[in-house]
Formats: structure tokens, C-alpha cells, sequence
């Protein structure tokens, strides 16, 4: 058992530890002249790929990436949270597990299968033109597809399960006691849900950003698909430099800079949230040290 | 709890009930008003076996200020009841009056009456500070009046020290106390408990019970105490019901309960008992395994029973008498007569079974040092008798 634990260690450091550090070297070469050996020069290490990286045009689209990877995660959430609710609670445990079955249905189903159904769905002329047209609602033809909407729409479409999956079950799991304790101790209805449920249940909250938001930053075949050129994401920008490009270097110093940003946006969260939370636990043991010592 | 550790404890309780806007049960309502009155109460629930009756036309008062207990086995629909007095659970018919006005159909947070659950059901996200003054914050009490009343309730229960802890780092003993001053720091009218002991250890048990009567007695509450251990219920209540299958069996004292049980339910359920099957006659009550034992049993008959109804004659085990050997002979009164078929000894008291007919045996404790306790032999003959006023007829 102890060795078999151990080569989990060893499949990991094979497949993950090791591919990792050989971009992160590659990110301070070069690329290789014609004359040279291989593709990545390593001769002179240093920092000009992530200075290019920052430019136009990786550096602009490593924007727009972050606002829709943000925007789309923030749909997301908005639109799972009442959905895992409904889930969790207000249906009983047999409809439940069908309901979440139907939910990662769509992952049975090959990806570019989906995609290229979106983009019939959302044609000019497309299924969903013919729906609007029939109910009466005249528009010359549609224009979301290749748009940064078509690609929201993509985004959510996609990753939204993600979010739905690990924020229900938290919320299922919230004791009903709970509740009913705060209804027992005067609490109406929406407050319960402001000051107990919402809450608990941020830990499926934090799960789901997480989950949706990563995979969402660097993905290039939604934006490509359903954004065409609009729809350029810094997933696909990393993707070209290491193939039509040949610019290994330079892919792999654009994709440490993704992970740096990520990981950067994480901690700085987390240390704001941790150190907020502290310093208010600190002030109120003073507070309370003073008042309740004079009684 | 030591005494120094008691005499701290006290001095918040009285500035909680001392002051003017506390809701005090006798002041609302008068000595002996009804906190809560069930009338005709019944509640149903739909399971998979179909529709099971929890709850079956009861009617109860709870009198302001009461340690009132709610005792019976499992499943018998104590706990149902308290939910519907919190309002948790809607009743099917009949009505619920809180402080004499009808709050049937009041929701829970509109009703001045606070639980204690059984697994305490703390909110785990907010510190210790955050869960007591949850209910505090619900009434939109001021900033300064709302930590100072929190921390009259966790003097009130030794947790001061803890306010700044989440209720994960508590051990069962202190999230109990932390949950007990959770709901009374809103000073309920009626605070309702449901086997809020359950989960602790014994000792722990019974130094919470003492702290539960103190609070009790300090703050003047009404409460109502739910639990299956006939002991707690006793060592702790002003009254008790006993519940069987959704209805109550009876109401009253802990001493009427053991003393005068009204059915034979309530004396199997509280403390341990004997039967000596009878037939009723001519107004007297003759026991079966010998016919000697008769006459004076006619005390305490009751009146009404039919001559020759079949009964019980009921007798707790230290209410028996044993008698072996010569003085055997001579016992005068109701006695029945059989052989001993077991003797336990348990420290100050002995017990002694005696087999009286092929399926009746009577249980005996007697005192480890008397002589009775020191002849009683295995397979040896004995005499059982009792006074006339320790037996109770009950129905077969």
C-alpha cells in the first residue's frame, strides 16, 4: 500500500513536476537559430520572453482573456447558485440524482459536437432565428455568432456543470437543523438564508470559481470556436506560438505569466479575506476584554 | 462545579432577571398562569408504511416558571410535541396557547419561546460571540447592550473565557452550555429541551442537570424538558407526563408518578415493578398463588372495579417484605409465599427474586445487612408480604 502511494508521487512528479519545470527553463531561453540544435536556446537565460509576453498583441489579449474568464465565471455563479439550490433543496433525493445526472449529461457527448450545435443554434439564419421568427419577433438575421457574446455563452455553456456539481452538495449537506435553529431564534426566512445558508455555503462557492475559472483562462477551443476572431483568448495565442509560430520560448514564458496571475490572484484573496477576518476577531477580543472586565 | 465557581455564576443571572423589560412568566401572567396550553393537540406524518399517528388528542398545561418534563420511549411522540410548541412543526388539529394567546398558527420565529436541540445544531461558520448573539441581533439589539447581554449569558454558563472560538473547538460539554445560552440570552418566555443530555457522558450528565436546575430556578423560565431517562426527568422536574404511542398517560409529581402510577405503562416505565395477578372479591382483592394473602388489600381497591375483575396488584421492590426461616410462619397480612431463585448482591441493598408461580416472580430488595438478606438462600422457601397502603391495583 505504502509503495503504491509512493508511486502516485512518481507518476505525478513524472507527468506534472517535470513538464512544468522544463517550460518554466524554456521561458528564460530562446528560441533556437536554424543553424542550432533543438528548438529552445539556453545559452543566455533571461527575462526578455515575459517582457514580450506583456506586449501587444499577447499582452492586450491576456486582458481580455482575464475580463471574460471573470465575467464568464461570474455568470456562471449567478446562474448556479439558484439552480444548485433548487437541487439540493427543494427536490427529494431520487429526482435529485437524476436531476445531477442531467446536469453532466452534455460531458457524454463529444465537445466539438456541442460547439458546432451552438453555432448552428445561434446562426444568422439558425434554429434559434427560425424560433424567434415564428413567436414574431422580426430581426434581419442574428449576429451573436463570432462575437465576445457568442463566447460567453460558450464559456458558461460549458464550465457552468463544474459549478453546479460541488456547490449543490454543500448545500445538501447543511444540517436542516441549523435552519431550523435560526428560525427558532426569530429569524425570517430570507435572513436565515443571508446569515446561515449563503454563508455555509461559500465553501461550494470558492470550489465552483475555482473549478470554472482556471480551465476557463486557458481555453482556447470555446473562443475559437464560438468567438472566431473576436474571440481570441491568450489560451489560444500560447497554443500558436508553440505551433504555427515555433516560438516555444515565448509560449511557455505566456503561459507561466497565466499561471503566475492565477495563482497571484488566489493568494491576494486569500489574504485579504484571512486578514480582514483576523483583524476583526482581534479588535472584538479587545472590545469585548474592556467591556466585559468592568462588569 | 465548586461553590466559588456557583456564587460568581449567580451574581449575572439575577441582573437577567432582575431587570425591568425581562419577560418574567409570573409577572406576565400571574402566579400558576398557563405558559403553554395544548388543546386537543394531534399531528400525523406521511412515512413509507403510510400515514402514522404521532400524536393523538393531547391536552396539556404547563404552568409559568415549571421545570415540566416530557417522558416516554422512543417514537412516542414527545419530541413531536415540543416541535410544535416551537413551531417547527404545524399541527393537524387542535390549538397551542403561549402565555394564554393562541399561536397556532404562528411561524417559529414569531413565537417567544427558544429550543435547545438535542445535537445542539450550533452554527459552525460564527464564533462562539456570533452564536449567542445571533438571537439578540434578530431583536436589533444596540451594538454595546448586545455584547454586554452576551456576556451575562456565557458568565452564565462558564464560557466567557470561550467567545472567540468556533463551536468545532468545544468539546459536547461546552457546546451544550454555549447552545443553552444561545437561547436564553433572548430571554424566552417558555425554553423547551430536547434530550439535551443525551450526548454526554454520565458525570458530565449530572453535573449539567444541577447547572439546568439552577439556571432554571435563577431565571424564573418555564421549561420543557424532553427525555427518555426516567431518573433525569425525575431528579430534575417540578412535573412530568408520561407518554405512550402519542398520548399521555399521566401528569404529575415525580413522587405521584412512582407512588401512585395510573397505569401499568407508567410503573414498568419508571423505576422497577412488581405484579401479583388478582381477581376482585366481594370488595377485597385476594391473590392468586395464595389464597391467605387477602383481606386488607380491600384498602386499597378500587371502588369502582367490578367483583371478580380480573387485576394487578402492584408493588415496588422495596415496598416488599422477605421473610425466611421460623418468623416465616408468623407473618400476618397479605403475603404469598414461593422460592427464592436468585440473590443479587449491589453494595447497601440486596436483591432477591422469588418465584411465587411457575410464571410470576416478585423482585425484593431488602437491606444487605439484615438477617433476611443473609438467610435467603437459593432454592430455600420464603414468605413476601407488604403493607396494604404500598399496593395499588391496576388493570391486568
Amino acid at each position: 500500500m505504502r509503495g503504491f502511494v509512493g508511486l502516485t508521487y512518481v507518476w505525478f512528479a513524472l507527468w506534472f513536476l517535470a513538464p512544468g519545470a522544463i517550460m518554466l527553463l524554456y521561458a528564460f531561453g530562446h528560441t533556437a537559430a536554424f543553424n542550432q540544435q533543438g528548438l529552445v536556446n539556453l545559452n543566455h537565460l533571461g527575462l526578455s520572453n515575459f517582457f514580450e509576453a506583456l506586449r501587444y498583441p499577447s499582452g492586450p489579449v491576456l486582458v481580455a482573456s482575464l475580463e471574460n474568464a471573470v465575467l464568464a465565471t461570474a455568470l456562471c455563479g449567478v446562474i448556479a447558485y439558484p439552480v444548485a439550490y433548487f437541487i439540493a433543496r427543494k427536490l427529494g433525493p431520487r429526482v435529485r440524482t437524476i436531476v445531477l445526472l442531467l446536469v453532466v449529461l452534455p460531458f457524454w457527448t463529444d465537445y466539438l459536437l456541442r460547439m458546432i450545435g451552438w453555432r448552428i443554434f445561434l446562426s444568422p439564419l439558425g434554429l434559434l432565428y427560425g424560433a424567434m421568427h415564428a413567436v414574431g419577433w422580426h430581426v434581419g438575421y442574428l449576429t451573436i455568432l463570432d462575437t465576445r457574446g457568442a463566447v460567453m455563452i460558450g464559456l458558461v455553456y460549458n464550465y457552468i456543470p463544474l459549478f453546479i456539481l460541488p456547490l449543490a452538495v454543500v448545500l445538501e449537506r447543511i444540517d436542516p437543523l441549523l435552519l431550523q435553529a435560526a428560525d427558532d431564534l426569530g429569524a425570517k426566512p430570507w435572513t436565515i438564508f443571508r446569515t446561515i445558508t449563503f454563508p455555509i455555503s461559500m465553501a461550494g462557492v470558492v470550489a465552483g470559481t475555482v473549478l470554472v475559472f482556471v480551465p476557463m483562462l486557458g481555453d482556447y477551443v470555446t473562443p475559437t470556436l464560438m468567438g472566431g476572431a473576436r474571440g481570441l483568448m491568450i489560451g489560444s495565442l500560447v497554443a500558436s506560438e508553440f505551433t504555427e509560430g515555433q516560438n516555444w520560448s515565448l509560449g511557455a514564458a505566456m503561459a507561466i505569466l497565466l499561471v503566475v496571475i492565477l495563482v497571484g490572484i488566489v493568494v491576494t484573496i486569500w489574504l485579504l479575506a484571512t486578514g480582514v477576518r483576523y483583524a476583526r476577531a482581534q479588535q472584538r477580543k479587545r472590545t469585548l476584554a474592556r467591556e466585559w472586565a468592568t462588569r | 462545579m465548586s461553590e466559588r465557581v456557583d456564587e460568581t455564576a449567580s451574581a449575572p443571572a439575577t441582573a437577567l432577571a432582575d431587570r425591568a423589560e425581562v419577560v418574567s412568566p409570573q409577572r406576565e401572567f400571574g402566579d400558576n398562569a398557563a405558559a403553554v396550553e395544548l388543546k386537543n393537540v394531534a399531528k400525523s406524518f406521511r412515512g413509507p408504511t403510510g400515514v402514522k399517528m404521532v400524536v393523538h388528542d393531547l391536552t396539556l398545561t404547563i404552568h409559568a416558571g415549571e421545570f415540566f418534563s416530557l417522558l416516554g420511549p422512543s417514537g412516542c411522540g414527545k419530541t413531536t410535541t415540543l416541535r410544535m410548541i416551537a413551531g417547527l412543526e404545524r399541527v393537524d388539529s387542535g390549538r397551542i396557547f403561549l402565555g394564554g394567546k393562541d399561536a397556532t398558527d404562528l411561524a417559529s420565529h414569531a413565537r417567544n419561546v427558544n429550543t435547545v436541540f438535542q445535537n445542539y445544531a450550533l452554527f459552525p461558520h460564527l464564533s462562539v460571540f456570533d452564536n449567542v448573539a445571533y438571537g439578540l441581533h434578530r431583536q436589533h439589539v444596540q451594538r454595546v447592550e448586545l455584547r454586554r447581554r452576551v456576556g451575562e449569558a456565557l458568565a452564565l454558563v462558564h464560557m466567557e473565557a470561550f467567545a472567540m472560538h468556533r463551536p468545532q473547538q468545544l468539546s459536547g460539554g461546552q457546546q451544550q452550555r454555549i447552545a443553552l445560552a444561545r437561547s436564553i440570552v433572548t430571554r424566552p418566555s417558555v425554553l423547551l429541551l430536547d434530550e439535551p443530555l443525551a450526548a454526554l457522558d454520565l458525570k458530565l450528565r449530572e453535573s449539567m442537570q444541577e447547572e439546568l436546575k439552577r439556571l432554571q430556578r435563577e431565571l424564573r423560565l418555564t421549561f420543557v424538558f424532553v427525555t427518555h431517562d426516567q431518573a433525569e426527568a425525575f431528579a430534575m422536574s417540578d412535573r412530568v407526563a408520561v407518554m405512550e404511542a402519542g398520548t399521555m398517560v399521566q401528569v404529575g409529581t415525580p413522587e405521584e408518578l412512582y407512588l401512585r402510577p395510573a397505569t401499568r405503562f407508567v410503573t414498568t416505565f419508571v423505576g422497577r415493578a412488581n405484579f401479583i395477578p388478582a381477581s376482585l372479591v366481594l370488595g377485597a382483592t385476594t391473590s392468586r398463588p395464595d389464597d391467605l394473602a387477602s383481606r386488607q388489600l380491600s384498602e386499597t381497591a378500587d371502588a369502582s372495579a367490578a367483583v371478580g375483575a380480573e387485576t394487578s396488584v402492584f408493588v415496588r421492590p422495596e415496598r416488599l417484605i422477605l421473610r425466611v426461616g421460623p418468623s416465616s410462619e408468623s407473618v400476618e397480612g397479605p403475603r404469598v409465599r414461593g422460592t427464592i431463585v436468585d440473590k443479587t448482591f449491589s453494595g447497601a441493598m440486596t436483591m432477591v427474586r422469588v418465584r411465587v408461580r411457575n410464571d410470576v416472580e416478585l423482585t425484593v430488595t431488602c437491606d444487605s445487612a439484615s438477617s433476611e438478606a443473609r438467610d435467603a438462600l437459593l432454592g430455600g422457601d420464603a414468605v413476601v408480604t407488604w403493607l396494604p397502603s404500598d399496593a395499588t391495583l391496576l388493570d391486568r
